[in-house]
């Protein structure tokens, strides 16, 4: 592949031509949909369809020029270390963005435009609120050396930052990468409860939505099955939750095929790239710098085939622009290994001692999850008395619930860096360097004083990392020494 | 990522404490904003019940209203009191690097933020502080707004100050 010359305006695909044409009509539509509705709403006429045909033939005719122009003024080219988009006919608009700027960038196709053979890039200009530069069409070859091209800036400006010698930048390194047997776990290992519960409450959703049009004869359905269910009781209750249960596993499989399909991790001199998806090919580019916080979690099933889902959290930038956050399933042992002595060195937390919250938190969690919402369901009593089994089989099952809460809410600490553990059912890991910190809230219920127990909130620029109910003198201690470390550690957080 | 990165540790007892500073009070008059927004807050939710029930169209022992209503009234009490004995609980500080807010009798908390962390500073009157000469200082940090410092019941003075001496304590690399 002959290497581009980018400091050459250049234009977006000529298929592009396509993407264009659609997105602009829908943004048309969106404008002028009001103009629609007399039309629709007007008599029936013959002169009414001519109208409309020509009408609707001139909007067309328009929007293909438009489309034309539009393609045909929009230009991206480099400049003295500068990314330059120019673009409009009308209103002509330049952004500037200096290289030195830009966060990320990455590319991203769609269904249609994998079929059309081309892919948007992206650029992200991490601490401005500006809406996100994209540029929807560009040929394949164009677009991934686009992004190496302003990759390799990136890359060449951390190395002088961290080294002050420009390094060779070396070839990707695929650390990860999951084949369709990984997928068939991670699917297996998703949380089934939940997922049936959320299809259970879209079903009733999209149950109210059919009755509004098919009034009569969805209550006279819907009262025959409930006869019929509340008839043959217990059976139909627990076929149904088999139903829901195998639905959200299939859900859950499709889902799992969708988004992380041939998901591949590489890994560059000082940032990771991730590819994944079935229908829409993601690409993502997350230099190290901007990553705040590594999460890892595992769960009953994921704990017998020995994975792990891992969230690698960045930090947001600007208010309205949403950054994706990185999410790897089916990660084994030595992938989190691996990512923390990337991001956080060779493990400093390994001999420290485990610090775990105080047994009040086994007491408030007992009592806010299962006996409050008991004792709301205790009504309930009054219509069948045989609901006090599901009561005090909730309230028993909180008692274990909380049990394990208190078990896995730890931290271990070091100078520069945290571990936190929390977690029921399932078992989660957050680590953070101190560096990072953006906030600090430390807080203690009037409740808790007498106990000696407080709450620590440590906040970064990706979200926040809490630590329930330990020591009021441990987490005085830590908020005065991650205050303290914040202020006087010159590494810049981002 | 850590080579040639030194951190000596600093002994607990060699550490700046925050608890032991003393934290300025907010503005007295601030107290009567959140009167009336508790006020204006229980009217609207007694108005909503009262809709409601008109809407129900059934009739209603008249015991029940009383029990509801009166039930209604004493949450009032209770949480306009509890804001006034809270109030006092209300403070910032700024050190010579932090800055801090603290509140909650019930819930303390106390939120942080270093100078070097904060992204930008606003200042916010809302219709009834104009009146009262009062405003609300919100300081930003990357990340997530909902955790950001907010110190309000300020006078317009004392917050205007505290704008800008924050904004000067912003260093220029960091703004980028």
């Amino acid at each position: 592949m002959s290497r581009l010359d980018f400091s050459q305006p250049r234009r977006q695909s000529v298929k592009g031509l396509i993407l264009i044409f659609f997105q602009e009509g829908r943004n048309a539509i969106k404008i002028f949909w009001p103009l629609l509705v007399p039309l629709v709403l007007s008599k029936h006429s013959d002169n009414k369809l001519l109208f409309v045909g020509a009408a609707l033939a001139a909007g067309v005719i328009l929007l293909m020029i438009h489309t034309i122009l539009y393609y045909w003024k929009f230009l991206f080219y480099i400049e003295n270390q500068q990314f330059i988009l120019r673009m409009g006919y009308l209103n002509r608009k330049t952004l500037t963005i200096p290289i030195d700027r830009i966060q990320n960038v990455n590319t991203n196709q769609t269904l249609v435009q994998q079929f059309l053979h081309v892919m948007s890039v992206e650029i992200d200009t991490a601490g401005s609120s500006k809406k996100e530069l994209k540029i929807h069409a560009l040929s394949k070859p164009v677009a991934v050396q686009l992004a190496m091209e302003l990759s390799r800036y990136l890359e060449s400006k951390q190395t002088v930052n961290q080294e002050n010698e420009t390094k060779p930048v070396p070839e990707e390194m695929l650390i990860m990468r999951l084949t369709n047997r990984d997928l068939l776990r991670i699917g297996i290992s998703q949380n089934h409860l939940q997922t049936a519960f959320l299809i259970f409450i879209f079903g009733i959703q999209f149950y109210n939505q059919v009755k509004e049009y098919f009034k009569e004869k969805a209550e006279q359905y819907a009262q025959e099955a409930f006869e019929y269910i509340s008839q043959s009781g217990w059976a139909i209750i627990s076929s149904m939750i088999v139903f829901f249960l195998i639905l959200s596993f299939l859900y859950s499989m499709v889902r799992t095929l969708v988004l992380y399909y041939d998901l591949r991790l590489y890994k560059l001199n000082q940032s990771y790239r991730i590819v994944s998806g079935l229908l829409n090919r993601k690409n993502l580019l997350i230099p190290f710098r901007k990553i705040q916080q590594l999460n890892w979690e595992t769960g009953p099933v994921k704990k017998l085939f020995g994975i792990y889902k891992v969230n690698i959290l960045q930090a947001t930038s600007g208010v309205t622009v949403k950054t994706p956050q990185i999410e790897l399933p089916g990660c084994l042992d030595k992938h989190i290994e691996l990512l923390k002595s990337d991001l956080f060195g060779p493990d400093a937390l390994k001999d420290k001692p485990v610090i775990h919250s105080n047994r009040v938190y086994f007491r408030r969690t007992w009592i806010y999850k299962g006996w409050v919402p008991a004792v709301l369901f205790s009504p309930l009593l009054f219509l069948d008395w045989r609901y006090i089994l599901l009561l005090t089989g909730w309230i028993l099952f909180m008692l274990i619930f909380s049990w394990q809460t208190l078990k896995k809410s730890y931290f271990q600490i070091s100078n520069d860096q945290i571990r936190v553990s929390s977690g029921a059912i399932s078992h989660k890991f957050k680590q953070m360097e101190f560096d990072k910190v953006q906030h600090l809230g430390f807080s203690q219920s009037i409740f808790y004083k007498k106990l000696g127990v407080a709450s620590l909130e440590i906040g970064n620029a990706s979200g926040k990392i809490t630590i329930p109910f330990i020591d009021v003198k441990i987490a005085r201690a830590l908020h005065d020494y991650l205050l303290y470390y914040a202020e006087t550690s010159n590494r810049f957080w981002m | 990522m850590t080579i040639d990165f030194t951190n000596s540790v600093i002994l607990p007892e060699n550490l700046p404490v925050l608890e032991a500073a003393e934290f300025n009070p907010v503005d007295p008059k601030y107290l009567k904003i959140l009167y009336i927004n508790h006020l204006i807050f229980g009217l609207i939710i007694g108005m909503s019940a009262l809709v409601l029930l008109f809407m129900l169209d059934e009739k209603i022992p008249g015991f029940t209203w009383l029990v509801s209503a009166g039930l209604f009234v004493g949450i009032m009490v209770c949480s306009l009191i509890i804001t006034r004995l809270s109030f006092s609980k209300r403070g910032y500080l700024i050190r010579e690097k932090d800055i801090a807010y603290q509140r909650g009798l019930i819930r303390y908390k106390l939120t942080s933020i270093p100078f070097n962390r904060i992204q930008h500073v606003e200042l916010i009157q809302s219709v009834i502080a104009k009146r009262m000469d009062l405003a609300t200082i919100k300081v930003y940090t990357a990340g997530s707004s909902s955790d950001d410092l907010e110190i309000p019941g300020l006078t317009l003075g004392a917050a205007r100050q505290i704008r800008e001496f924050l904004t000067g304590k912003i260093s220029p690399d960091e703004q980028a």
